[in-house]
């Protein structure tokens, strides 16, 4: 009779225990992607007023054409390094998994670092348009692409937070196996604001209007 | 763990319970270049956009880039993301966000193309709607 | 992230018999102390479940004393009782207050409540998460109110259609707090429906198969993820508001060649399935008192669930219905009158399917009964009027009048406000230890039912003969004075009926006192789901042990079988199934003072984007503050006074510091980000 007590229990905050759960897996990693998946509907209704204002752009400033405003090889590079902290990510998670501590802090690091210089990038950007006179209430389209790629730069320092916050606040109690789903969360989450990347760096950045 | 014992090429396993079987580090790096390599070509399409215009027609470059993102995607959530050894589950609570937000977006910004708001502002001049 | 090496209690001055609990080292982890103070640090779903409830009612007299000014205001022509500014806001307050810190908590009180008892679990899958989403509500509801003593409400109507909502249209702060205030609001939905979708998913207990799951569970799982991929879209239009009243930004500027139209989009794609997160909580309700009541399983049980889901569906593709008159051409007008009109089939199966389930029952007018009954028959007469609206011509004559008002009235009052109530009688006993008195219980329902026809039946004839909404008189000659003072008497009956209830609340607990407190006993309705499985009210621990689930309707199936005829009979009483509560030797999450503080700094932060930067920073402070708290706190106090509680039953405890991380990151994620994102925005 106490195993069936505290099986009740269990789930509540013990879901890791894979055998417990409905769909064997646990709890905080369900609730992850039902976030990111609630996340996607955030991203679509700002990508979506984008898209709505994404001709706005020529009053009285020097452009006319949306794609002459962006540097292109820039922000190539700044999301090949986005993408390529993704790999990082993942190579931290396997290192964490197989019990390799030192090697799976060595990625997160990596992969926070490879995040500060996205966000570097992206401030570099900003300042550019700002001091070009795109600033952010001059019309529609900086207004809408300066909330979404704001936003996206929020959810980037978010993550690099969350790597910070794995790396240096298990230095007492280590980061073992046992942690690795921790790492894996926060893993997901990284993963997901790199594939809103992939989006808002093909629809606003590389298709051409008309 | 098994991760370091299996030296397959991910896209070998089919979707099974065992959600260790992922893929090895070498293989994760051999995807990281694949998509580096689709974000070159994307670029490559823009440059090439940027300097013939869109000459094959029909928008086949724009076409072209949104197969290549979706490619990406689906890359980056199936191994970096591991859906595809995850339960299926996961897969499918993130893919009804995903198709919610494509299919009611898309709804809407269709629906501006039909108000009499555009009509009105594009008959004043004044810039207006998607086009 | 780790727990770091807990600090002993130095110089605490209380008993200090084993370490103390601090995780930031500034904090003592509370204890269950048996007092008020336990209410604020509790993670437990049924007091955090009543919570919701007592705030929602605290908010409901506010919203019906609103209600009840609206009326004065109209009761005769040129009423002067309230200037046309504050009209403005005081009918747009009561919509927001009646629908987003009355309806909606209502639910999740419910929800909270009743989920984790109807699918046999312990508790929620996160219960801090849980306290967090109470406390960022009350704070929320708080804060959208405390506008009234800060220079007055928001007073665009409840959807505040932009571009009247910039600052340039409503230069007064209301609009800020109202943006801000639901912006919080939905913090707190969106971090609840993250939780309950969870729970119900990944932690039945064996036997229970999703299609086993009662309609009630079944119906909260649909409105929690309608909210999951409700709320973000009115997060980006309340962000696009706020931060075209407070930046400068060009949204909703028509000036600079914005679109009229995105703001009404992106808030009816939240508003359509809003109606369904109104309306589902209630219909679960509905569905759970009508069989016990009428001692029948409830009919076509698959077609429930089925019809519950496709209106959950189907409430994502008809939201341009009320945006029929704003410009939107008539091939969008077509395409949305068509998917309106397809929406009502669904809701027609319900109906149908609770009239067949009273169909040959032994019926039982309990006041339950009575309320649920009610709401069958006014949310028909509201769907039916519903369905006028789907036919666009129409609806073009009907639109921005007192039809309108009739229409959502019947649904969200008649169907959500009385499917609650039946939820009060019902559950009454099984949350508070007594039942509340059935004379009185029938006065509240009269009063209610015939003071609610009152009211709200005349406005569909107001409407028709052309009266607007939301204007704050009228002159005398139009035919409006008769039908608006009868509507303002049957106001007045409304707040008798739910002053009864009040009434109620208060002579059954003294009567119950006075009785010497008998209890009610685990079942006294003879029902059929699990929550009623366990003594009354619910002990701490909820269930004494696991319950192993064979069919729905597990509870009956234990009371009663067939016999060799194939008749009904009793196989055990409900005192032999139950449980007893009795056990002591169960480990509960432990309390904690976090998610109090980080709602706390929620408010703080929104005062500061409307008054001075400078107060973002201490409420950013305090955010940062119990995020770090959270993520170093176990969710389970190891110091916690369970006595004789067994090691053994889940001897891992490295597996368990691992998992409150996983929760703490959780939020780090979950909850902060929209408000870090308000805060840089």
């Amino acid at each position: 009779m106490a195993s069936a007590t505290v099986a009740v229990g269990h789930g509540a905050d013990h879901g890791h225990e894979e055998h417990e759960t409905n769909y064997g897996m646990s709890n905080n990693k369900m609730a992850m992607w039902l976030f990111l998946s609630s996340d996607c509907l955030l991203f679509g209704a700002l990508i979506s007023t984008f898209l709505l204002y994404r001709t706005n752009i020529s009053d009285g400033t020097v452009f006319t054409e949306p794609a002459d405003v962006f540097d292109i090889p820039f922000t190539s590079l700044s999301s090949f390094v986005l993408l390529m902290s993704s790999l990082t990510m993942v190579l931290a998670l396997s290192a964490v998994k197989r019990g390799d501590e030192r090697n799976g802090r060595i990625w997160l690091l990596t992969t926070a670092f490879l995040g500060m210089v996205f966000i570097g990038g992206q401030v570099y950007e900003f300042t550019i348009f700002s001091a070009e006179g795109l600033q952010y209430s001059t019309n529609t389209w900086t207004s809408a692409f300066f909330t979404l790629t704001g936003f996206h730069g929020v959810h980037v320092s978010v993550g690099i937070l969350l790597l910070m916050g794995t790396v240096f606040g298990t230095r007492n109690s280590g980061l073992g196996k046992e942690k690795s789903e921790a790492v894996e969360l926060v893993g997901l989450y990284w993963h997901f604001v790199d594939i809103v990347w992939v989006i808002i760096f093909t629809v606003i950045y590389l298709i051409p209007i008309g | 763990m098994s991760v370091t014992e299996n030296t397959d090429v991910a896209h070998d396993h089919v979707v099974d319970d065992h959600h260790d079987d992922h893929p090895s580090d070498s293989s994760y790096v051999l995807i990281a270049l694949g998509l580096a390599f689709l974000t070159a070509v994307e670029v490559g399409l823009f440059v090439l956009e940027d300097w013939i215009g869109d000459n094959f027609g029909l928008g086949s470059v724009k076409i072209a880039l949104v197969a290549l993102m979706i490619i990406k995607f689906w890359i980056v959530g199936a191994y970096f993301m591991h859906l595809k050894f995850d339960n299926p589950i996961l897969t499918q609570l993130f893919v009804f966000g995903l198709v919610l937000a494509l299919v009611v977006y898309f709804i809407m910004l269709s629906a501006f193309e039909f108000s009499f708001w555009n009509d009105g502002l594009e008959d004043q001049g004044l810039p207006g709607g998607i086009s | 992230m780790a727990i770091i090496d807990r600090p002993l209690a130095i110089g605490a001055g209380d008993d200090a018999v084993e370490t103390v609990d601090r995780p930031l080292g500034s904090i003592t982890r509370p204890q269950e102390s048996g007092t008020w103070r336990d209410w604020l640090t509790t993670v437990d779903h049924k007091k955090i479940g009543i919570m919701y409830g007592a705030a929602a009612m605290f908010f409901f007299v506010i919203g019906g004393a609103e209600a009840l000014l609206i009326r004065l205001q109209l009761a005769t022509p040129n009423g002067t009782l309230l200037s046309p500014e504050v009209y403005n806001q005081v009918f747009t307050m009561h919509g927001v207050t009646m629908i987003f810190l009355v309806a909606m908590p209502m639910g999740a009180a419910f929800a909270n409540y009743l989920l984790p008892l109807q699918i046999g679990a312990r508790d929620v899958a996160f219960p801090r998460l849980n306290a967090l989403s109470f406390w960022v509500f009350l704070f929320g509801g708080l804060f959208l109110n405390s506008a009234w003593l800060l220079g007055g409400g928001a007073d665009g109507g409840w959807f505040n259609y932009a571009p009247n909502s910039t600052v340039t249209f409503s230069p007064s702060h209301g609009i800020d707090f109202y943006a801000l205030g639901l912006q919080i609001t939905g913090v707190a939905s969106l971090v609840g429906a993250i939780n309950l979708i969870t729970t119900v998913l990944n932690m039945r207990p064996k036997g229970m198969t999703l299609m086993r799951m009662p309609i009630f569970t079944w119906m909260n799982l649909v409105v929690q993820f309608l909210l999951l991929f409700a709320v973000p879209v009115i997060s980006v239009a309340l962000f696009e508001l706020t931060f075209d009243r407070l930046f400068d930004a060009n949204f909703f500027n028509t000036e600079a060649g914005a679109d009229p139209l995105l703001w009404q989009h992106l808030f009816w794609i939240f508003g359509h399935p809003e109606v369904y997160i109104l309306i589902l909580p209630s219909f679960g309700i509905v569905s759970e008192v009508i069989p016990v009541f009428s001692r029948k399983p409830i009919f076509g049980y698959s077609f429930m669930v089925a019809s519950g889901v496709a209106i959950g569906f189907m409430g994502w593709g008809v939201w341009a219905h009320h945006m029929f008159v704003s410009g939107i051409g008539p091939i969008s007008v077509a395409a949305f009158s068509l998917s309106t009109m397809f929406i009502a089939v669904p809701t027609g199966v319900k109906i149908l399917n609770w009239l067949a389930t009273i169909w040959g029952g032994k019926l039982r007018f309990n006041t339950a009964m009575l309320f649920a009954v009610g709401v069958v028959s006014m949310f028909t007469i509201g769907g039916l009027s519903g369905v006028t609206h789907s036919i666009a011509p129409a609806d073009t004559q009907q639109t921005d009048t007192y039809y309108i008002v009739a229409h959502f009235h019947y649904v969200i009052f008649g169907g959500t406000l009385l499917g609650f109530f039946s939820g009060f009688y019902f559950w009454w006993p099984k949350m508070f230890g007594y039942k509340l008195n059935e004379k009185l219980g029938k006065t509240n329902f009269w009063l209610q039912i015939v003071g609610f026809n009152v009211t709200f039946g005349p406005m569909h004839i107001l409407g028709l003969q052309g009266m607007s909404r939301r204007i704050d008189t009228y002159d005398a000659g139009f035919g409006f004075e008769f039908w608006n003072l009868v509507a303002t008497v049957g106001a007045f009956i409304i707040a008798l009926g739910i002053a009864f209830f009040f009434v109620n609340v208060a002579v059954s607990r003294r009567q119950w006192i006075a009785a010497g407190k008998p209890n009610p006993g685990p079942d006294p309705w003879d029902a059929r789901s699990l929550e009623w499985m366990t003594a009354s009210p619910t002990p701490i621990h909820n269930f004494d042990e696991e319950i192993t689930v064979d069919a729905p309707d597990e509870f009956w199936h234990r009371k009663y079988g067939y016999d060799t005829e194939g008749n009904v009979v009793r196989k055990a009483t409900a005192e032999e199934v139950a449980q007893d509560g009795s056990n002591t030797n169960v480990h509960l999450p432990s309390p904690s003072y976090f998610p109090i503080l980080l709602a706390l700094s929620m408010p703080i932060i929104s005062y500061g984007l409307i008054y001075s930067l400078w107060l973002c920073i201490p409420g950013g402070m305090l955010l940062v503050y119990s995020m770090v708290g959270w993520i170093f706190e176990h969710p389970d106090d190891p110091n916690a006074a369970h006595d004789d509680h067994g090691h053994d039953d889940h001897g891992d405890a490295p597996d368990e510091l691992a998992a409150g991380d996983d929760e703490g990151e959780l939020v780090g994620v979950g909850a902060g980000a929209p408000e870090t994102e308000a805060t840089n925005g």
